[in-house]
Formats: structure tokens, sequence, C-alpha cells
């Protein structure tokens, strides 16, 4: 996970989140950062190819985070919500985290398959805030 | 008053192709871009957009199944045209995905409009139609189905185009090609090792488009069509008394062509390895330059700086394409076309101003044509000479011919009738040492020398000696001289 994206990933959590911390606004928070993020690239490589990313990326997360839920066939249209709901039953602290990886490791992941800087920018349409610094590309040396 | 409608062209964005679509894209028309797999529809599809796509011209690029839009953005981003900034400020993609065609044919027609309503794109691609086309079956249905969605996107005035997986048969009897303003066919032939992309305007309303086949090719920088030659022209009535003579540099050969080669004419020279063909279009050029006339010379055999040292007055022709007088071209890749050629030629002609053109040597440039070419060799080099000639450039093409004594042929290919003359070079024995001969074997309308003349290549260049009117047989490889019989004969 890249460290800049992880950035990126807790800054729009707490957008999402508002200021106050406990495990149901964070919970929230994930939720809708997640059905955005996942809405919007829907639109430009369609719902399968996003569950498919988002998918991996949860696989990919659950090394860490064993108690993230895997979709039963691949993730389903209520992935999100599946997510918040896991993430409601940890501490704030590790939920955030949990969310950073599967978020930062889904715009990784789409930076490698359609360019850092065609997701920079949309990302920036959905949270013109924060999303301005395009990440670089190339994998990082963690993902197994 | 003139009430008729004027309708606007877009520029394709693709070289070549506006002329051959007969001026551009005529605005809020209902294309099809149809062809095989791989024949680059996606990407003309793209190229377009990305040329024409602005904030007062937003477009909107739907996918459908076909290739999925995760890879294809991955690849069209490859391109030079594929413009990241544009993206979301002027062009939008959405994709409709399988679970619309699920929907049926209303739903997706649905799906389209709102988003043309909520969006308002002037330009609308739909990748692949081949997609939805088939979720019917029933050709009323599908025909209902193109008509209102030609309507609805022409009544936002959107320029619409749809790319599908079609062969040329399946456009009988099928509404879409009935109800489109434009069809686009993209088609890939494939010839031995070889494979030449064509681009056809079958149909273009409202204006005309250059009819044929044209080669298409594919870069980092995306598509380029090079528009088919048209036939050339007849002759021009300009009677040859009044043409101005292009001299050749070779004192004896002007003296035979009775004062040079008409200005305009194309020239085969004709004659077997190492008889001096380079030689003798290099100082027709070399003499052009001389007297204040740019000249070309495409070579298809060796790289320029090759060609230019073993030239036999390397330094001076050095020296003129420094000085911008002499443009060489060299000419080489396997899958070439005649009309790609021509393209070349043209250009160089234009940025040197050019009289003059040398084609050294024919037997190369079929080499370097791509198979499928090579088969009809008499038509593109018909087409060629006469767009050559349209170029108000006088021209000289070199051909190889190996010697045959049991016959007098002037081309190995039968096309010695498309050009205005013909210089044949041989050998001869005589007297035991091997001997070069030159005829005019054929200068359309002057009266030019009919004998056969020696000729030497000397550090100057070619010098024409003495015509053997003492011998005959020169031709048949045994001359003998007149009057003296062949021993053994009585």
């Amino acid at each position: 996970m890249k460290p800049e994206l992880a950035e990126i990933a807790r800054r729009v959590l707490g957008r999402e989140a508002g200021e106050s911390a406990s495990p149901e606004r964070v919970a929230i928070g994930a939720a809708n950062a997640c059905e955005q993020l996942t809405q919007h690239f829907s639109r430009l490589i369609g719902r399968t190819g996003m569950r498919l990313l988002f998918d991996r990326s949860v696989l990919l997360a659950r090394h860490e985070y064993p108690w993230l839920p895997r979709g039963a066939n691949g993730l389903d249209d209520d992935a999100c919500s599946a997510l918040a709901d896991a993430l409601a039953q940890h501490d704030p602290g590790t939920a955030t985290a949990a969310f950073v990886a599967v978020w930062a490791t889904v715009v990784e992941l789409l930076g490698r398959f359609i360019g850092d800087a065609l997701v920079a920018r949309l990302l920036t349409e959905l949270w013109p805030e924060i999303s301005h610094h395009a990440p670089s590309s190339g994998r990082t040396e963690d993902e197994p | 008053m003139n009430q008729r409608v004027e309708i606007k062209r877009l520029p394709s964005g693709v070289p070549g192709l506006d002329a051959v679509l007969g001026g551009g894209l005529p605005e809020f028309s209902f294309n099809l871009i149809a062809g095989s797999p791989g024949a680059g529809k996606t990407t003309l599809a793209h190229q377009i957009m990305f040329a024409n796509a602005s904030a007062e011209r937003p477009a909107l690029f739907i996918t459908i199944l076909g290739e999925p839009p995760i890879k294809m953005l991955r690849y069209q981003q490859q391109y030079s045209f594929f413009d990241t900034a544009k993206v979301s400020e002027s062009v939008r993609f959405l994709h409709l995905g399988a679970d619309a065609l699920d929907r049926g044919l209303e739903q997706i027609l649905a799906g389209i409009v709102a988003e043309v309503e909520a969006t308002r794109p002037a330009l609308v691609f739909v990748d692949s139609f081949r997609s939805v086309a088939r979720r019917s079956s029933d050709e009323i249905e599908l025909q209902s189905f193109v008509q209102r969605l030609s309507l609805q996107l022409t009544s936002w005035e959107a320029t619409t185009f749809l790319i599908g997986e079609y062969e040329e048969p399946e456009a009988a009897g099928n509404p879409l090609f009935t109800i489109a303003d434009g069809i686009l066919w993209l088609s890939q032939q494939t010839s031995r090792n070889s494979i030449v992309r064509k681009l056809q305007v079958s149909k273009m309303r409202g204006q005309g488009q250059v009819p044929g086949l044209h080669t298409m090719k594919m870069s980092d920088d995306g598509i380029r069509i090079y528009p088919r030659l048209p036939n050339p022209p007849e002759h021009t009535a300009v009677a040859v008394d009044h043409r101005e003579r292009r001299k050749t540099g070779i004192a004896g050969l002007d003296q035979m062509l009775a004062g040079g080669i008409p200005s305009g004419y194309s020239v085969m020279v004709l004659g077997p390895s190492g008889s001096g063909k380079t030689v003798l279009t290099t100082q027709f050029i070399r003499e052009g330059i001389e007297r204040g006339e740019p000249g070309v010379i495409a070579v298809f055999e060796k790289r320029p700086d090759e060609y230019l040292t073993t030239a036999p007055d390397h330094p001076q022709l050095t020296q003129l394409v420094s000085s911008g007088m002499l443009k060489v071209l060299y000419i080489r890749p396997l899958d070439l076309s005649v009309d790609e050629t021509m393209e070349a030629i043209s250009a160089a002609v234009r940025e040197v101003g050019a009289k003059r053109v040398a084609i050294d040597s024919l037997s190369g440039f079929e080499l370097a044509l791509a198979p499928s070419f090579r088969d009809d060799f008499r038509e593109s080099l018909y087409r060629m000479i006469g767009g050559l000639v349209g170029l108000d450039v006088t021209v000289m093409m070199t051909c190889e011919l190996v010697e045959s004594y049991t016959e007098l042929r002037f081309s190995p290919h039968g096309i010695s009738f498309l050009t205005d003359g013909i210089i044949l070079q041989r050998y001869v024995e005589i007297a035991g040492v091997l001997r070069k001969l030159l005829l005019v074997a054929k200068m359309r309308g002057i009266d030019h020398g009919k004998e056969l003349r020696l000729y030497d290549i000397g550090p100057h260049g070619i010098e024409v000696g003495e015509a053997l009117a003492e011998y005959e047989g020169l031709l048949s490889g045994t001359p003998r001289r007149i009057g003296h019989p062949i021993e053994g004969e009585s």
C-alpha cells in the first residue's frame, strides 16, 4: 500500500465520517466513501469490473484484517454495507486502518489499469478538496 | 434568398480521412463504424472523439459489452491523441454493462436517452452496438429501436457513431445500414505474412466521399488514412512540341531525344544489373538542379547515405542535399501501399519544390509493397505515375531487366505502355569486348533518334558515343558487321 494513497484514504474517511470518532461514525463514513468510489468508477469501467477490483482489495487486506467480509461469490451490491458492518465491530483506530487498507488498494489497482492521472482526475471530481495529488504508478513491495 | 441548409462538417482528427469523407463528418449525422475484430474501430472512434470534444462540444462514450472498458481505457491511453485532461471535462465514459442488455432494447434506449438528456453531448459513441443488436432477433423491433435512437440523438443535435463488429455480407437487409447516414468499413487483408488495413466510406449522405478502399495505418499517434489515388486523368492537350524540354545532362542522349525529355513525361530506364540506370537518373536529377529545378530521388533498396556514397558524383550530390535542392527519400517498409508511397513522394516534392523525380527502382518499389498490392502492381503503378505527373514533375524510373536475346522486352511487369518514354540499356559483345548500348525505344510524340549508341560510364557519368551504324543484329546478342558474313556462312 502506498503511503500517499493511505493518507488520501484517511482524509476521505475523515471527510465522510466527520469529527466524531465513534465506531458508528467511522462505519457510516466508510460506507459513504466506499459507495461513492464504486459508483463513480462503475460508470467508467462497469459494476462487474469495479466489484472484482474491490473483492481483490478486500482479499489483500484480509492478510492483516482477517475479519473483513469476503463476498460469497465476489462482492455483491451490498459490499460497502457489509464492509461498514464489519468495521462497526471494531475500535475506531482499527476500523480506520482496515478501511484505509481496502480503499487505498482499490485506488492503487485502478491506477495500474487505467493510469494514475485518470484515477486522480476522477477522485478529484468526488472529493475536490483532497484528491489533488496523482499517485505514482507501480507495484508496491508489500503486495503478496 | 438561399434557404438551403448548410451542413457543418466536423474534422475527423484522423489524417487523410477528411479528404476521403468529402470534407469531414457531417454534424448531427448518425454513423456506423463497422468492421472485423481488431480492425481499429474503437481506436478510430476515440481519435474522432478526442479531436472534437470540447467544453462547448462534450462527448459521451457508452460501452456495452464488447471490449471491457477497463482494458479499453488502458490501451487507448497508449495513443498520443488520448487526452486525460479531457476526461470528465469534455469526455464522459459510461458503461451500461451486461445487465442493461438483460433488460431489453427499451431499457437500453431509455438509459442512453436519460444520459443524453442529462449531459447533452454533441458527440455520442456506442461501443459495441453489435451486442445491442444481438438482443433482438426481430428485424422489425431492431429497426424501430435504431430509428428511435437515431431520432432521439438527432433531436438532441448529437453526431452519433455506433461501433459494431460486422462483416460486409451482413449489410444487406440490415436496418441499421439503411438508417445510418454514414458507414465507415474497416477491414484487414492478410496476404502471406503481411496484413494491410483498409478503410472504405461506403455511404456518407449529403457529400461526395472518395470511393474505393483506402490504406489505413496505425501507429502510436493513432490512425492515418492514405487516400486511394484516383485513376490518372487523360493526357493534357498540350502539344508535345510546345512542352518545355528537360535536358538529361548527357549530351548524346539529349541529341537522341531531340533536345531532352518533354516536361511532365514519365520515362522508364530499363537495363540489366550494372548497366548504369542509377547513374543516368542521378545525372538527370543533377542536371535539373543545375538549371534551377530541384529534384527528388526515391530509393527503395539502399539507405540515402549509402545511395549517395555509391553514386559516381557523390560529393556533389551530398552537397545538393545540404543545399535543399535535392531530397533523397528512403522508402523501405515491406507492407507499403502505393498511396503511402505517393504521399511520401508528394510531400518531398512540395518540400523542395521539385520539378524532377527519380524512382530507383521499380523492382525495389514492388518488393517494398505489401503482397496484396503486388498482385495489382500494374494498376498501382498506373495510378502512381498519374499522380506524380499530376504534380507537374518529370519522372524517371529505373527498372532492372534480365537480358534476353531471343526477345525485345521492355519491362518484367508488362508496364512499359504506362510510361511516355522508354530508354533501354543493353550489353553487347563486340570483338570479344563487353560493351554497353543505349536506345531510345519510345518517346511519345517526338521524333527521337532510333539508332543504337555505345556508351561508357566515366568519372562524370554516362558518355554516349557513336551510333553503331555498321552493325546489325545487335539486339540479338550476336551482332555482325554489315558486309562481313559470319564465319562459315557463304
